[in-house]
């Protein structure tokens, strides 16, 4: 009964320690449909330079996971930077569709750019705190702690960055009344490229913290985590941040329980059947606020 | 008369216009007897039919569905069962791989399609992966990764297709079938809702339309095409594996339909054949296969969103380049 | 003699000199067509193969060919992908000048081009596939490295008899390969008592095994099969280590034998069990030029991959000889060959084209390969 429960514990912080990736990607998502009203097929694309980043910063220059993740994070900015001058920008006024087929093209050319330059098979990433702690007869991955901590982190420096600061209020005043705002004198431009730029990062990171969980970056590593992540989203809300957290969680959580209690080759159906699910039955969401969706 | 190239439906009254083309296409293979070559055209017959469906939801009825693959997949799938463990012929499978798939589409479309613009295509998506992880799990009807070897090829009345040289036949006969079905929906009164939807469903609606039924059909068409595409792909390759219906596959039919253009007979055709063809003329960018469509599709969208031949106006070009003033709004621009 | 005569024939010697110094390189080549990853998932095998292939032909070549004449292999990358190798088995059968195949990769690869090359005729020599309905499926199509059917037992065998453990459990890679591997060695290792607590698969393309392997844990196996290739089993050395489970055997079959393995699992996949049917040590002659060649022009140590590459192309060239040209010649030659000395042990097809090959056991110590000596 003992070890019964202490598989399903592991099974559980499994998915947490995953689901706190999602979440990440997941409030990227957020963010830029919160402040942008749109939505970019090419972030998984993002996540996965991200990651590539990370592991030259730590398998062909052997730094510190620290500096790894911090350039992750930046080439991901830059490249968010890029994405929205050369997506969103042009078409500001076309509605959903333009910019998201827009990326798609993006999606398409950096996936296969990664394959031309990377070539498509893994790249290994070492691993670093391989150990575990012992606690009461249960056997604690530290990597796994790090890696919800260093989410957790983020996060935290997300809202106070959101809450706190005059960018942020401003990206706050932006999502709630575009035409409001720019009344105000609020420079929209620079908010939706600080926006997406900010969303990238997170996904840039949650690249970097993927590659060395599970020791391999890909070039199309992207496709299923970007994916997954949106329906982590969509679950949650589109626009709420909680909602983008609880969403991932959830999907981590019952991919592990699936793999556990079913098989593990039903693990991908998991996040698919709830964006299904949820768009079908309630599309704004757990935490969102209604939206026109119907 | 001058006319626009997406006003132009194949009709007995232009027939000069469209008959010497056809007479053309069916001479084309006896100068030019190479296999490789006729392969690609069979390729490139595919694909029409499969853009030509995909326009049937994107580009007449403007539902943006992104799940057309998991449809041709759906087809391919119940023509490869029912040859190999059934013994069913292609003049059987076709039809039926037609129907399963249309049935799937309705299945799918009765819930999703009150959706709007991105929520339908998210689902769509959800549907598209959902329908190719299934096919890669349930190992006891489609042997999952293992995929549907020892598909007989295609054989009517006895007579058993061996080359290309008679495949191409049997798909230049289809697609002229297919398009002629497609042209007349078109010409009729359904195809004219099917615009009216998408120029102002609301407006639709107001006089009595039944807007939702109408988008069901809508779809259920597209799929039924979808999946008489996937039969004769399964008879072709003699092989069908899940790989060959991902989502990748869905963005490669959309990208053919949106450079070809949209809501037109002649788009998907020519965005078909001219994205079949441009890797097999430019061999040397092969590695760049990716980079070359990704910037066709985002040339297309940032200065010609109408394509070679579409409809202007389906995917809304206001604001190229414009000033932040115009802003994207809360509100879902029609479609 | 006469002294013009002397000049005359010491004149036309000369003159024969060129024509007899490039023989070689005046006739016209025959052409081999290799269908296999040069790019992909799979793309280190291809390359691998290539390498090998490229080594011996540059000894065939330069002892003069094929009755003078150069063997040339045309590359397509087929990914090994279904659907491309279908596509490159189109091309090659349209080609009048390719007279033999070697390809594909994988055996689901092969299968989906099988049907092309019987249609047309042409040998499809696959030097990997191992799924045991290959061979059989057509007569022009032939494997050299033996299958699972060979390999499954004896994993099986190395398990419980040899290393002792009874309770297993299996993880394997959902394909064709995969599938026969589990099976064949799940059957023999019932057959000696040994219990099988859990099997589950994973795809190609996953790379989070931590889901499962907490799965698999909670069964407490004393051994983990896991039939994939080196990438995978790195990855689940790697994750297994992070899990703390360390109180179990890992073995998966000669797929793992190569040198990347090493390097990508580093010190995660000491203490694996594994099997080869090529070994660089073996102090034969023909294996030690092979890799004393192999490590003098590439740097690095051959893989089983490349070895059984070298073998396929040096057994087609000894067939070429024998039957000349022709398509059908050429498969009736060898099918009929009979103990071709290989570097990856003796080559003779069975009925169904298929061979038997001889296995050694293998363990990883101290990140090398070295032969397992039981006690």
């Amino acid at each position: 009964m003992r070890s019964r429960l202490l598989l399903i514990l592991g099974q559980l912080i499994n998915g947490l320690t995953q689901g706190s990736i999602y979440a990440l990607i997941a409030i990227g998502f957020v963010i830029i449909f919160g402040t942008m009203n749109l939505v970019t097929f090419a972030h998984g694309e993002v996540y996965m330079i991200g990651a590539f980043m990370g592991y030259f910063a730590l398998s062909v220059w052997h730094l510190p996971w620290y500096v790894a993740l911090a350039m992750g994070m930046g080439v991901a900015w830059i490249l968010g930077f890029f994405i929205e001058k050369i997506a969103f920008r042009p078409l500001r006024a076309a509605g959903h569709m333009p910019p998201l087929l827009i990326t798609i093209g993006l999606s398409i050319i950096l996936k296969d750019l990664a394959v031309v330059f990377f070539g498509a098979e893994n790249r290994p990433v070492p691993s670093i705190y391989g150990e575990t702690i012992k606690i009461a007869g249960f056997q604690l991955s530290l990597l796994q702690l790090l890696i919800i901590g260093i989410a957790g982190v983020l996060i935290i420096v997300l809202r106070i960055l959101i809450q706190g600061t005059k960018i942020g209020r401003a990206m706050r005043a932006t999502a709630q009344d575009h035409e409001a705002a720019y009344a105000m004198g609020v420079n929209i431009n620079r908010v939706f490229s600080i926006s997406f730029c900010l969303a990238s990062c997170l996904g840039g990171a949650a690249g970097v913290m993927v590659g060395i969980y599970y020791n391999a970056v890909y070039p199309v590593m992207g496709d299923t985590a970007g994916l997954k992540g949106f329906a982590a989203c969509i679950f949650g809300g589109l626009t709420s941040i909680p909602g983008a957290i609880l969403g991932g969680m959830i999907i981590g959580i019952v991919e592990n329980l699936t793999v556990q209690f079913i098989a593990s080759g039903y693990r991908d159906i998991v996040a698919f059947i709830v964006l299904v699910i949820v768009l079908v039955i309630r599309p704004q969401g757990i935490l969102g606020k209604t939206i026109r969706a119907v | 008369m001058t006319m626009a190239l997406y006003d132009f439906i194949p009709r007995r009254g232009n027939m000069k216009i469209w008959l010497p083309v056809l007479g053309a296409l069916v001479v084309f293979p006896f100068f030019v007897r190479n296999e490789y070559i006729l392969n690609t055209a069979v390729f490139a017959g595919i694909y029409v039919i499969l853009a030509s469906s995909l326009n049937i939801t994107n580009g007449y009825t403007g539902l943006f569905s992104f799940g057309h693959a998991a449809f041709y997949g759906i087809g391919a799938y119940t023509a490869a069962i029912l040859a190999t463990r059934f013994g069913f012929p292609f003049l059987l499978t076709l039809p039926l791989a037609g129907i399963v798939a249309g049935i799937c589409g309705a299945a799918i479309a009765l819930p999703t399609l009150r959706l709007r613009g991105i929520f339908l295509a998210l689902v769509t998506i959800g549907f598209q992966q959902i329908t190719f992880l299934v096919i890669m799990n349930w190992i006891g009807l489609t042997r999952g990764p293992m995929g549907i070897p020892g598909i007989p090829p295609v054989s009517i009345f006895g007579f058993a297709l061996k080359s290309n040289f008679e495949y191409y036949y049997l798909i230049l006969f289809l697609d002229v079938v297919v398009i002629f079905l497609i042209a007349r929906i078109v010409d009729s009164r359904v195809g004219r809702t099917f615009v009216a939807i998408r120029e102002d469903e609301l407006a639709a609606q107001s006089i009595s339309i039944n807007t939702f039924r109408t988008k069901v059909l809508s779809f259920v068409l597209a799929t039924f095409f979808a999946g008489l595409a996937g039969a004769f792909f399964a008879h072709h390759a003699r092989f069908v594996s899940a790989d060959s219906f991902r989502l990748e596959e869905t963005f490669l039919i959309l990208t053919m339909l949106i450079v070809g253009g949209m809501g037109s007979i002649l788009g998907p055709v020519i965005g078909a054949v001219f994205l079949v063809i441009l890797p097999e003329v430019f061999r040397f960018l092969a590695e760049y296969r990716g980079v070359v469509y990704g910037l066709i599709m985002i040339a297309a969208i940032l200065f010609r969103p109408e394509g070679i031949a579409g409809v202007p106006g389906i995917i809304p070009t206001r604001g190229i380049l414009s000033r932040p003033e115009k802003l994207a709004t809360m509100e879902e621009p029609v479609p | 003699m006469d002294r013009k005569k002397i000049w005359v024939i010491f004149l036309a010697g000369l003159a024969s000199l060129p024509w007899i110094g490039s023989g070689a390189w005046c006739a016209d080549p025959i052409y081999i067509g290799v269908s296999g990853p040069l790019t992909g998932n799979y793309a280190e095998y291809g390359q691998n193969w290539k390498k090998a292939m490229d080594l011996g032909l540059g000894w065939i070549n330069a002892a003069g060919g094929v009755n003078g004449r150069p063997i040339e292999l045309i590359y397509s990358d087929s990914k090994s992908d279904p659907k491309e190798s279908a596509a490159v088995a189109q091309k090659y059968v349209t080609d009048k000048r390719i007279v033999t195949t070697i390809g594909d990769f994988t055996s689901t690869a092969c299968m989906a081009a099988q049907p092309i090359y019987d249609r047309a005729g042409l040998v499809q020599l696959s030097p990997t596939a191992s799924h045991p309905n290959f061979a059989p499926g057509s007569i022009w199509s032939f494997g050299i490295i033996g299958t699972q059917a060979g390999e499954g037992p004896f994993m099986a065998n190395y398990a419980v008899q040899m290393l002792g453990k009874k309770k297993i459990a299996v993880l394997y890679i959902n394909n064709d390969w995969g599938i026969a591997t589990k099976d064949y060695f799940v059957k023999r290792a019932k057959d000696m008592g040994a219990e099988i607590l859990a099997i589950e698969a994973f795809f190609e393309t996953d790379k989070d095994f931590t889901g499962v392997l907490t799965k698999l844990r909670g069964f407490q196996p004393e051994l983990l099969y896991i039939p994939s290739m080196y990438n995978e089993m790195a990855l689940v050395a790697k994750q297994r280590e992070k899990l703390g489970w360390m109180d179990v055997l890992l073995m998966g079959p000669g797929s793992l034998y190569s040198p990347k393995l090493l390097e990508i699992g580093g010190p995660s996949v000491n203490g694996l069990y594994t099997s080869a049917v090529f070994f660089p040590k073996d102090p034969h002659p023909e294996v030690q030029k092979f890799v004393k060649g192999f490590e003098e022009k590439y740097k690095a140590a051959p893989n089983m991959f490349a070895a059984i590459a070298y073998d396929g192309i040096n057994l087609l060239t000894d067939i070429i000889r024998k039957a000349g040209t022709d398509r059908k010649a050429i498969r009736d030659e060898l099918a009929k060959t009979k103990n071709f000395p290989g570097v990856t042990g003796k080559i003779t097809f069975t009925e169904q084209r298929d061979v038997v090959k001889d296995y050694r056991h293998l363990v990883i110590k101290n990140q090398e390969f070295i032969l397992f000596e039981a006690k």
